[in-house]
């Protein structure tokens, strides 16, 4: 493979990054308007993405087939916009919230087993900000979702699904995709994949911070090729953390303990810092609020021996035996993995947890058919940006991933259809270019570093000042930090000819890519002088609905990011009417 | 358990290149370890710190389920992840035994469930165009 450069080119209508739950429902939708579709994953479709890490919950408002007769569609809107503090257009929380039963309803059909009321009503457990349950149970928690998509997926004959295929450009012609440039891991060989249309599903940038609890693939690739695609990117300064992951032993780091699970209705219990005070309020506070309660107790010094506090449910009121029903009946595979793997029952003894990066809510700017500012080009799921606005809710990752990855998939291969779309070739295309830069890694350098110190470099710089609290100075410090990386690390990478299976040469292309997505999240939060929902400003702490209530919008513009602002669509439910 | 190798724990671990080797081989590395650590921790410890040349599946759904991590464990199919080490063994882990391996502990996974290219390419008439790219 090295020097000597030999590679492929297939074709399809429509192209998919991204084997989890928004790809695998994307290419499922337009698989079912009768088109070609190459299904993309880095790893193994059904495996893969962070989907298989989800739990029970996606929400949908099922109303009187649910747990609750006075939930509908309306109010989950009401509760999405509420929790997203204004920043979700509202045209496609409208398609979210309008279509997610009957998206569960394809899941059930699929064969996803949900659990019911002995009437036969689908049973869903109240979360925080969900007015009423809102939440169904995969009674197989996400790890069903993926197989079970997957699955449906290879019922399409239509539908080509590749394993192993890590993703690194976007082909264009002019201003319009044309799909994807990436390494075939099977044959270490770098392969072009072209689409009428290319939909990007491929999740979200949670592994660019240091402690996360998502899979170590999310790199945020999407965003990245999007960017160098021309495409506007947006608000990446809400990353959503989650409170209660595990940050000890290591065996088990990164393991997610639920906080809802704290709750009145279930163990009624708290997490304490290292002075023994329980440092939630009764209710618990929403995901942001949770997490800064949590983050500030650590920065003030009252953290645990390894910088966490205290999850402890041996004090609950519920007693133990309830307690070890509660965490058996609701993440029964999270409380055996902590056993097997870590040695430790969280019923027994307190787990040392701590804010980890858990969710994108920004990402490639979308309008409500999934298609992005580049013509031919979508994207969906995770990856996908301006609906969750600053914050989202438990059960709405996977819901989002069902609801917009069937309306991204069956625009992208309407569109394929409509006869508009020339066949596309590889000429006139910025293949080259990308190629160019694929190799680049891949020629013998002397004093090579590493792609992974390079990833370890970037995990830490944005773990350290892309914290749940920030402020300019920190953020300065990432941006001299990521600027050094570019400058003296980056193009150093060395890869060793492995042939097929060369991690090493994954890695380094999602180096770059992580790269790119780390500064533009730097600059994003530098951006924004003011603290909404994830994004915590220490020099502004207030909410300023009289300047901030609207995007955050990055594109780039000769080379270079260009930071601007837009709009956010309001239908129904305009600031100050809510 | 032997007191003397208490500390660390020899792993013995299958290495091989379909398109390069002409048979498997099996390579020996010392991890330190004083506490259990799971397979996983321990084949990263390998990759990060003896020989980065080694390929496994890393974990995804990192609570024992998702089966990305599947390797041979002395013999038996188990979960890289969730699937604990003591010090003062000594372990082999080689690839799964039913799927074709890609390299080294990485099987095809998708040999039984991923459509392969030529049904595609016949079925649906898609062009497959190798291009030279220059010098690369």
């Amino acid at each position: 493979m090295n020097g000597k450069l030999e590679f492929k080119c297939h074709v399809a209508d429509v192209v998919v990054v991204g084997g989890a739950g928004a790809g695998c429902r994307a290419a499922i939708a337009a698989a079912e308007e009768g088109v070609d579709v190459i299904l993309l994953d880095k790893g193994v479709i059904g495996r893969s993405g962070a989907t298989p890490c989800a739990l029970w919950s996606i929400q949908a408002p099922f109303g009187e087939r649910g747990m609750d007769p006075r939930d509908s569609p309306d109010q989950m809107f009401r509760d999405m916009v509420v929790a997203g503090r204004y920043l979700g257009d509202q045209n496609i929380v409208e398609v979210i919230t309008q279509t997610a039963c009957d998206r569960i309803l394809d899941l059930e059909r699929y064969g996803v087993k949900f659990k019911k009321t002995p009437e036969g009503r689908f049973y869903q457990t109240p979360m925080p900000g969900q007015t009423y349950p809102r939440s169904c149970f995969m009674i197989e928690n996400g790890h069903s979702l993926s197989t079970i998509l997957a699955k449906e997926v290879s019922r399409h004959r239509n539908i080509w699904p590749r394993n192993d295929f890590m993703s690194y450009g976007v082909i264009t012609k002019g201003r319009r995709a044309v799909g994807i440039l990436g390494l075939d891991l099977q044959t270490g060989c770098l392969e072009a994949v072209l689409g009428k249309s290319t939909v990007l599903a491929s999740g979200g940038y949670t592994s660019i911070w240091e402690f996360s609890d998502n899979p170590p693939t999310m790199t945020g690739d999407a965003v990245a090729m999007a960017y160098r695609a021309g495409a506007d990117i947006v608000d990446l300064e809400f990353n959503q953390f989650y409170g209660t992951d595990v940050i000890w032993p290591p065996s088990v780091k990164g393991t997610v303990v639920l906080y809802e699970l704290l709750a009145e209705p279930f163990t009624d219990a708290n997490v304490y810092n290292n002075k023994g005070e329980p440092v939630f309020p009764k209710p618990l506070p929403i995901r942001d609020e949770a997490i800064r309660i949590m983050y500030k107790e650590i920065r003030e010094g009252r953290g645990t021996p390894h910088g966490g506090l205290w999850y402890d449910v041996t004090k609950s009121p519920k007693g133990k035996e309830e307690v070890r029903r509660i965490f058996e009946e609701m993440t029964p595979k999270h409380y055996r993995f902590l056993i097997e793997a870590g040695g430790i029952d969280l019923v027994d003894e307190p787990l040392e947890v701590a804010p980890a990066s858990h969710y994108q809510c920004g990402g490639v700017y979308i309008n409500e058919k999934g298609e992005t500012t580049v013509a031919g080009l979508y994207a969906c799921g995770e990856c996908s940006g301006n609906y969750q606005g600053a914050n989202r809710l438990a059960g709405s990752a996977l819901a989002d991933t069902q609801t917009m990855g069937a309306q991204a998939g069956k625009h992208a291969a309407q569109a394929a259809k409509a006869g508009k779309t020339p066949k596309p070739t590889l000429t006139q295309t910025n293949v080259q270019k990308i190629l160019k830069r694929a190799t680049l890694f891949t020629k013998a350098k002397k004093g090579g570093v590493k792609a992974q110190a390079v990833k370890d470099r970037i995990k830490k710089l944005v773990g350290e000042y892309v914290a749940p609290i920030r402020d300019e100075k920190g953020l300065r410090r990432a941006l001299t930090g990521l600027k050094a990386v570019e400058a003296k690390m980056l193009k150093r990478i060395n890869v060793p000819d492995l042939g097929n299976y060369n991690l090493e040469w994954c890695e380094a292309l999602e180096a770059d890519l992580m790269l790119d997505t780390a500064t533009l999240t730097v600059l994003s939060c530098l951006f924004r002088k003011e603290s909404r929902g994830h994004h915590f400003r220490l020099d502004y702490p207030d909410q300023d609905d009289r300047n901030w209530l609207k995007h955050t919008v990055i594109r780039m513009r000769n080379g270079k990011p260009y930071i601007t602002t837009k709009p956010v669509k309001y239908t129904k439910m305009p600031p100050g009417r809510g | 358990m032997k007191v003397e190798k208490k500390g660390k724990i020899v792993a013995k671990v299958f290495r091989f290149n379909p398109t390069r080797d002409a048979k498997p081989r099996y390579d020996v590395y010392e991890v330190p370890a004083e506490e259990p650590m799971t397979i996983l921790t321990m084949l990263k410890y390998i990759r990060t710190r003896l020989d980065s040349t080694l390929a496994f599946r890393d974990y995804i759904c990192y609570k024992g389920i998702c089966a990305n991590c599947m390797v041979r464990f002395n013999g038996k199919p188990v979960r890289a992840c969730s699937t604990r080490v003591n010090p003062g063994e000594e372990v082999t882990v080689e690839p799964l035994a039913q799927h074709p391996v890609i390299r080294d502990l990485v099987v095809d996974f998708g040999s039984t469930t991923q459509g392969d290219e030529a049904s595609y390419i016949l079925r649906r008439g898609v062009f497959v165009d190798i291009v030279k790219a220059g010098k690369g």
